[in-house]
């Protein structure tokens, strides 16, 4: 945004219009925006901010810290602030701008930098002006360092029907709309009025912080059914209750809940990251369609989600789900004829899958190249190696049943290591590892995965999956090194918090600073993405059985990728240049016409039925209310829009080509100009890419 | 023939409808005017079936030979799961290798095409960066293509024929780029996918076109109002806006052309009054829509003007790590049926020789069974090659040592080191299709490593 900021003198009045961060982007908003509760804080222990320590929201700023610290965590001199959010104008004026400093202050409303003493000093006033629209929302920016000695900071302002004083509370906010919008779309199923007003009051920190501790959505325990359905377990036409084929041998109950739970549950960012490690780590309904199995296994990835990366590696293992997809159960140990060897399947995609990729990585996520190539990770010998740690187990033995080498398949609980199956002698494993000669399925693979997390590539190659599926398709280095460093050690000396590597993902520069958006930045809306944004952000309801029905068509039939390859491969490159673009191996003409057509369905239908085959159905549907209200004034209604569905980034131009249309709508038909409206938005490249 | 120009006359209408309607019209009209000036012997099109997973092609084309049987059946005994009984096998009897090979049990459908010398086998070809023996292999003193064994990295290099590093096209895309004046002007995709994006016909300079296999095809939602044509205008204009950002560009480019030449291709591959779509009536199998709908659009060749054309489709479920002496046979005979029926379709449509269809597939498999009834990833693998111009019923290529640990082998399991490189097997097949000799390392960058470019599997012209 740098290239849009007035050149501004202290003390010269700038007339400002309305912008939240990010590039000429208005912030007004057609609706008030929710109370205020203060400014972001970001404490460092240095005066650079650097080494971040404190994150809070501070009511107002008004500080004297005297000889002391604003944090037991801080020491007493050479500490900074930053505090940033949006501020409310309360009238149409001027505005003056106070800061009172001890040290060095500079102070940015609206972009534009209106005091700027960031120097070592005593406690001393400085003042700026700059032209503010009442009700309006402005981005501020505050950085503040204390060198030594006393530490003062205050921020006043005032205009000419208002005396100077302290900025108080109910001016302050701690995120931008903008910035609660890319939080939103990033870490959320997307944004809603509801959720955008509460991390505005709530801000990013606070924000991700209910998101660790919201209650898991998660599925339910499905009851168990044989893998051949009993005679019994038939279907009544149109009866909820008789659809035992449906509900319990086919995941459609468990990918119901799925958007059901995107749809309203708490823990949004729980969700996101589960599904984007089950893009990681793939299982597919192709294989095995037992509600049951799958349930369990997308509850395990849930319960994970925050985890350790290591004791998912465990779980995963060990589930039979994952056993039977990639062939660990019921794996023998070779037979002394020599026709028979273990299985490498599971071995071969655990180590290029789900864990370290097939070349030797720097941290910062790019090739180690030696000799002018790249290096790879494993041979074939190491997957023979890894192919015998995963012999001698077999399903959970059935409750009552008696354990044999191969037990019935059985997908509730791990695999159970079956005695004298298992290959005894030694393994070669990762890093030239070898495991000794011995009989023990549990030992050999326990340490096998450590042998496996414990390897350099597992940090930089998972947290670039995660940034890609949650941020940006092409991350710099930096950013897959900042991350990958808490991967490596969440800074309690633990790899594979994820957690804390989410977080590292989520507050980092790059995913929040508007500012550093590149040309290349974003990615593209993976089709189960943009169909709850669009259901959420037009205050829609769904009960998932359209979703679920479309998601298909769009190559994204969910939980039923193509291959352990998952639906679209991490490093689908654009053709004719070097960028990724993941999600573009599913984005083609038939399925771009598709994405349109599932647009033109929810916007133009005005309830697409229920199934009243499913139990407690309500179909979808989407509320147009608000913006009916606005039908006589599109370009505040196009401006609701770019606030719930774009991050308020879209272009004038673009807005422009909306109000146009909508004005060609009938005046008096309100929800045909709301309808003509939001298409034209959710149809739009720039929605359906996140930036 | 119809001079297709995107951003030309089809952005003049604002009328989704109107514009198809004008389309069809056009269609026919060219239907009407140009049939005889464009005789069949101007056409060639390709069709890449690319089937996903690996097939096991040892099991797919066995030793009959009693001898060279048995040593096969030492290996997959019968206990492994994966045997095929020797009376079962489809007898051929390939000229070059003057011994006899059984066609899985399977393949009836395109056993008879092999009767009628429609089919050819190129035998153990896959991704190298340069030839290489297994003494070469063992001591590293050849280059190995790059992550071996690896689904993705192989499917890549196939789909490249490029196997020291993925260059972001494949040989398909590089084909359509040199080729592309050869569709005098039509700027039509060259390139059709029936089975989503993929990189053998991906091109840095040209899109393809991505068909979905069932179903129509075409924007929902406008008609003739004034207020339709005003949404519909405000679409296009923003498709237009904001190019200075890479994905949206990109991802506008996608739908814009998808809605232009949705209204060209639905009417096409949702004809009702195809003369070859009865022949697929009872096939239900994806591979089968697939291939009805590329039949479909060779058709109507005339109504797009194209006198070449590329088509991808894909079968996919090869990655037979168990189980795999049902599901391959599965396999084998939708591929098998779907293969021959497309044969009879090109041929009822005068085009049989004008229309060559191959297969490509990640890799082999080992020929030692992995626990769990299956095999694992493997390396060199045979290939089938179907048309009226391929040279049948024989195989090319040198035909593997399938013995563990013997000379063809890479390791102890039966992973045949490739005797022919993919970019041979491709060079035979542009060549066919009109790549010029000087344009061949544009296509295929590192055929000079190999001994030939000509693999003979084709009839002289």
């Amino acid at each position: 945004m740098m290239e849009r900021l007035l050149k501004t003198i202290l003390g010269i009045v700038v007339v400002a219009q309305p912008i939240a961060f990010g590039p000429g982007v208005p912030s007004a908003l057609a609706q008030s925006p929710p109370a205020g509760t203060g400014l972001q804080a970001q404490y460092f222990d240095t005066k650079n901010f650097n080494d971040l320590r404190v994150t809070r929201v501070d009511p107002s700023v008004d500080f004297d810290f005297g000889a002391g610290t604003p944090d037991p965590s801080i020491q007493g001199d050479t500490f900074s602030i930053r505090w940033t959010g949006a501020i409310r104008a309360t009238a149409t004026a001027t505005h003056t701008f106070y800061t009172l400093s001890d040290d060095g202050v500079r102070l940015w409303v609206n972009g534009v930098l209106v005091i700027d003493n960031y120097t070592i000093h005593t406690a001393t006033e400085n003042t700026g002006t700059i032209a503010l629209e009442s009700g309006k929302v402005y981005a501020i920016k505050i950085e503040y360092f204390d060198q030594t000695g006393p530490a003062v900071v205050r921020l006043s302002w005032s205009h000419p029907s208002m005396t100077k004083t302290v900025v108080p509370q109910s001016a302050l906010l701690p995120a931008t709309r903008a910035e609660a919008g890319r939080l939103l779309a990033q870490a959320s199923w997307g944004a809603t009025e509801t959720l955008l007003d509460h991390v505005q009051q709530v801000g990013v920190y606070a924000w991700l912080d209910e998101q660790f501790a919201a209650p898991i959505s998660g599925y339910p325990v499905y009851p168990y059914f044989p893998s051949s359905a009993p005679p019994d377990c038939v279907t009544v036409s149109g009866d909820p209750n008789q659809q035992c084929p449906r509900d319990n041998y086919s995941l459609f109950q468990v990918q119901l809940r799925f958007f059901q739970n995107a749809m309203s549950g708490q823990d949004q960012l729980r969700q996101r990251v589960a599904f984007a490690l089950g893009q990681i780590i793939v299982v597919s309904g192709n294989e095995v369609s037992l509600a049951y199995a799958n349930g369990d296994w997308h509850q395990m990835l849930t319960v994970n989600a925050f985890g350790n990366y290591r004791t998912l590696l465990g779980e995963v293992t060990l589930n039979p789900l994952m056993g039977r997809y990639l062939d660990m159960v019921n794996n023998d140990k070779g037979n002394a004829s020599g026709t028979i060897r273990p299985n490498e399947n599971y071995a071969r995609e655990l180590l290029q899958l789900f864990s370290i990729g097939t070349e030797q990585l720097n941290l910062d996520g790019t090739k180690v190249i030696v000799d002018g190539a790249t290096v790879p990770t494993y041979g074939q010998d190491e997957v023979k190696g890894f192919a015998k740690v995963f012999t001698g187990w077999t399903y959970p033995t059935l409750p009552g049943a008696t354990p044999i080498r191969h037990n019935p398949s059985y997908y509730r609980g791990p695999m159970e290591a079956f005695p004298g199956n298992h290959e005894t002698g030694t393994k070669l494993l990762l890093n030239g590892a070898v495991l000794p000669a011995r009989d023990d399925a549990v030992a050999d693979l326990n340490a096998a995965l450590d042998n496996v997390h414990g390897h350099q590539n597992v940090a930089p190659f998972i947290s670039r999956r995660l940034i890609q599926n949650l941020v940006t398709s092409n991350p710099t280095p930096g950013y897959v090194a900042r991350v990958a460093t808490v991967f490596n050690d969440n800074g309690a000396g633990v790899k594979g918090d994820l957690a804390a590597v989410v977080r590292a993902i989520l507050v980092d520069a790059e995913a929040r600073d508007a500012s550093q958006l590149t040309s290349t930045s974003g990615k593209l809306k993976e089709p189960v993405l943009l169909m709850l944004n669009v259901v959420r952000a037009l205050n829609g309801q769904t009960d998932g059985v359209y979703p679920r029905s479309q998601s298909a068509s769009l190559l994204q039939n969910l939980f039923h990728p193509p291959s352990v390859f998952n639906y679209y491969p991490p490093d689908f490159q654009l053709a004719g240049t070097p960028l990724y673009g993941p999600e573009f191996a599913i984005m083609n003409s038939s399925t771009a016409i598709n994405r349109s057509n599932f647009v033109n369905t929810v916007v133009y239908t005005t309830l697409i039925a229920p199934d009243s085959s499913v139990l407690g159905a309500t179909g979808t549907s989407l509320n147009f209310a608000n913006l009916q209200a606005l039908a006589g004034d599109p370009p505040a209604m196009v401006e609701k829009l770019n606030d719930v569905m774009m991050s308020g980034q879209m272009s004038q131009a673009m807005k422009d080509a909306i109000v146009t249309a909508v004005n060609a709508q009938s005046p008096t038909d309100t929800l045909a100009r709301a309808r003509c409206a939001a298409y034209l938005v959710a149809t739009s490249p720039q929605f359906q890419v996140q930036r | 023939m119809i001079i297709l120009n995107r951003r030309g006359f089809l952005k003049r209408g604002c009328d989704a409808l109107a514009m198809t309607a004008f389309a069809r019209s056009l269609g026919m009209l060219n239907f009407a005017t140009t049939a005889s000036a464009q005789s069949a012997a101007d056409y060639k099109a390709l069709v890449c079936i690319f089937l996903f997973g690996g097939n096991d092609s040892n099991n797919m084309i066995v030793p009959h030979e009693q001898a060279e049987y048995d040593a096969y059946a030492a290996v997959r005994t019968t206990a492994s799961g994966i045997n095929i009984a020797r009376d079962t096998l489809l007898p051929i009897r390939p000229p070059s290798l003057n011994k006899q090979l059984g066609l899985h049990p399977s393949m009836t459908h395109l056993h008879r095409l092999w009767n009628r010398g429609q089919l050819a086998i190129v035998s153990n070809v896959g991704t190298l960066v340069e030839p290489m023996t297994r003494a070469q292999y063992l001591a590293n003193t050849a280059l190995k293509p790059a992550a071996l064994f690896s689904h993705s990295d192989q499917q890549g290099q196939w789909q490249a024929s490029i196997s020291d590093g993925l260059p972001g096209t494949g040989w398909g895309g590089r084909m359509s780029d040199v080729t592309w004046p050869l569709n005098g002007g039509v700027n039509f995709p060259m390139s059709l996918s029936v089975a989503g994006n993929n990189l053998f016909a991906t091109s840095g300079a040209h899109e393809m076109l991505n068909v979905p296999s069932t179903g129509t095809f075409g924007l929902r939602g406008f008609g003739s109002s004034s207020a339709q044509m005003a949404r519909y205008n405000a679409m296009q204009t923003i498709l237009t806006q904001d190019a200075d950002k890479t994905l949206v560009a990109r991802s506008a480019g996608t739908i814009d052309q998808a809605i232009d030449y949705s209204t060209i291709i639905d009417p096409i591959v949702n004809s009702t009054t195809s003369t070859i779509e009865k022949m697929f009536a009872k096939q239900s199998a994806s591979i089968s829509r697939q291939l009805l709908r590329i039949a479909k659009v060779i058709e109507r060749r005339e109504t797009l003007g194209l006198k070449r054309q590329i088509f991808f489709c894909s079968l996919g479920g090869f990655d037979t790590h168990n189980g795999q002496a049902t599901t391959q046979a599965t396999l084998l005979q939708q591929l098998s049926l779907a293969m021959k029926t497309f044969y009879d379709a090109t041929d009822k449509l005068g085009v049989a020789s004008r229309v060559t269809t191959f297969t490509l597939s990640d890799f082999g498999r080992t020929l030692q069974p992995a626990a769990g009834a299956g095999t694992d990833h493997a390396w060199g693998s045979h290939q089938l090659v179907m048309g009226g111009a391929v040279r049948g019923g024989d195989v090319y290529g040198l035909w593997p040592t399938l013995t563990l640990a013997g000379p063809d082998d890479s390791g102890s399991e039966g992973r045949w080191i490739p005797t022919t490189a993919v970019d041979q097997y491709a060079a035979t097949i542009a060549q066919w299709y009109g790549v010029a000799p000087v344009d061949l390392p544009v296509v295929l960058p590192n055929l000079n490593r190999f001994a030939t470019s000509d693999m003979g599997f084709f009839v002289i012209e």
